[in-house]
């Protein structure tokens, strides 16, 4: 008979495990995490068994760990290790759960070191590290898995931080791989090599092209010519110091429209200081990164995208034109004010008004008073 | 220089998208005490100004607009010589108005310009 046993209760924190559900792909994290448990299973049993040469038949195969349900809080996959034939059905009988037992204890003391900032190697090889290249890639800023949960000082969370720590702790890792999302223009892609080459602000990478991608990205290399982009999402290769140098996968691609907001305010990232008669400003990243960041959840896309220009004074100003009005929106960064303006240029009729862009009532003012003037129904 | 004198705005790069020209090339930044530089064009042609101001004063420029001196002046905008710089230096000057006016006047000749076309695309 099949024997179960409750083995790993880890607690998935961050606003999209809430009302315990798990997104489906957090589920290749932990399908990461079991091949990792399996791989140091294995390595306990041969430090353990120094006159074995290698791993006992039935030792992998009769074992599994399944997700048996999900308790709240914000979720927590109930991990269960499931003995295919119990101890003394083979020739050699052998009680597995040990070993599977000391290799969880070892990642969770791994991954509690890890966030300490402490050496890791003590509890897992190289090899072993290198998993978690996988486990935890789809966590994204301000998430965690939590191993240790039941220990509320040290739940050894393995976050974005402490998943790169232990990736790099490898001697032998030269970088780590990250989830991407990426815009940039497509300047060659080859069908015979399946491969293709993305023009970003100040970088160019390569990435590979799955037949599903294939049309989407030949689209892209004619429309690249003209200046259009593309949004490209997938496994992005970086080097131990955080400088992206590859994709290594591409899971979703798909056309910019050619107004979009944040390939345009990427532009503005490659102004150099004085960029404007000797004197213009360059607008800070991290603000362009707001901004884009902003449209993205503040903007109606029922509204057309606004014409954008960098402003000497390292802001942004954003123009419309709707009939006889000529609209713009003059952004301050990093202090995210903004001032509207719009002049009837057949009637004089003009109007401004200050806006704080970090409320979100603000942002309703501007797309209701935008909606109004070019007719468009919210 | 004269009303019909046209007054020429040379537009940086980043200041057209998608054909598109900002109104911003038509009023002056903060610290440009209120006045727009332009160039006299009577004194240069736009080849000679384009040629000057990216060869010369080595700034980027993709082409030049231009409104002329009745069109600022229907603006209640003063035009004047400020041969300080260089002999074919001239400013529309907004001195003494408020953002709002600024605004809508930059707005206005950044149309009167757009109607005109370009006088040169680089």
């Amino acid at each position: 008979m099949p024997e179960s046993i409750e083995f790993l209760s880890p607690r998935l924190v961050g606003n999209r495990f809430d009302q315990h559900s798990i997104p489906l792909e957090v589920l290749k994290d932990l399908a990461a995490l079991e091949e990792l448990i399996v791989e140091v299973a294995k390595w306990h049993y041969l430090r353990s068994n120094k006159d074995r040469k290698r791993i006992p038949k039935g030792f992998v195969d009769q074992v599994s760990l399944k997700i048996t349900g999900i308790n709240e809080g914000s979720a927590i996959p109930l991990i269960a290790l499931t003995i295919a034939s119990a101890v003394g059905d083979t020739l050699f009988p052998m009680d597995q759960r040990e070993y599977f037992e000391r290799a969880r204890d070892s990642i969770i003391a791994a991954v509690d070191a890890a966030e300490r900032n402490l050496p890791v190697n003590e509890f897992l090889t190289d090899s072993h590290l290198a998993y978690f290249d996988r486990i935890g890639r789809s966590l994204r800023e301000g998430e965690s898995l939590e191993l240790n949960a039941a220990n509320r000082e040290r739940p050894a969370r393995l976050n974005r931080s402490t998943r790169k720590y232990l990736t790099l702790a490898a001697a032998s890792a030269e970088g780590y791989t990250d989830e991407v999302s990426l815009r940039g223009i497509v300047t060659e892609a080859s069908v015979r090599k399946n491969s293709f080459e993305l023009q970003m602000p100040g970088l160019v990478i390569r990435g590979p092209i799955s037949p599903e991608h294939m049309e989407t990205i030949l689209d892209a290399l004619k429309k690249g010519t003209a200046g259009v982009g593309v949004s490209v999402q997938g496994i992005g290769r970086f080097s131990r110091k955080g400088q992206l140098s590859s994709l290594e996968s591409l899971e979703h691609v798909s056309m910019l429209d050619p107004m979009d907001v944040g390939a345009r305010l990427d532009e503005f990232r490659l102004l150099r200081k004085g960029w404007f008669e000797g004197r213009g400003i360059v607008p800070p990243a991290s603000e362009l990164d707001w901004l884009t960041d902003a449209f993205d959840a503040n903007y109606s896309v029922a509204l057309p995208s606004p014409y954008l220009f960098p402003t000497a004074d390292g802001g942004v100003l954003a123009e419309w034109t709707a009939g006889p009005w000529e609209i713009s929106l003059d952004i301050e960064l990093p202090g995210r004010k903004a001032y509207w303006h719009a002049l009837n240029e057949q009637t004089d009729d003009d109007n401004e008004r200050e806006l704080d862009l970090r409320q979100t009532s603000d942002w309703k003012w501007l797309s209701g008073a935008l909606a109004k003037l070019l007719g468009v129904n919210l | 220089m004269n009303s019909q004198t046209l007054l020429l705005r040379q537009i940086h790069p980043t200041f057209v998208q998608q054909g598109r020209v900002t109104s911003q090339a038509f009023r002056p930044t903060p610290k440009d005490e209120m006045k727009l530089s332009v160039y006299d064009g009577d004194q240069m042609t736009p080849e000679k100004a384009f040629e000057h101001f990216t060869s010369v004063l080595q700034q980027q420029s993709v082409g030049e607009l231009a409104v002329t001196v009745s069109e600022c002046e229907s603006l209640d905008l003063k035009v004047e010589a400020d041969p300080e710089p260089f002999p074919e230096h001239a400013i529309i000057d907004f001195t003494g108005l408020g953002r709002k006016d600024v605004e809508s006047k930059g707005k206005k000749l950044k149309s009167i310009a757009d109607a005109r076309g370009w006088l040169l695309q680089a």
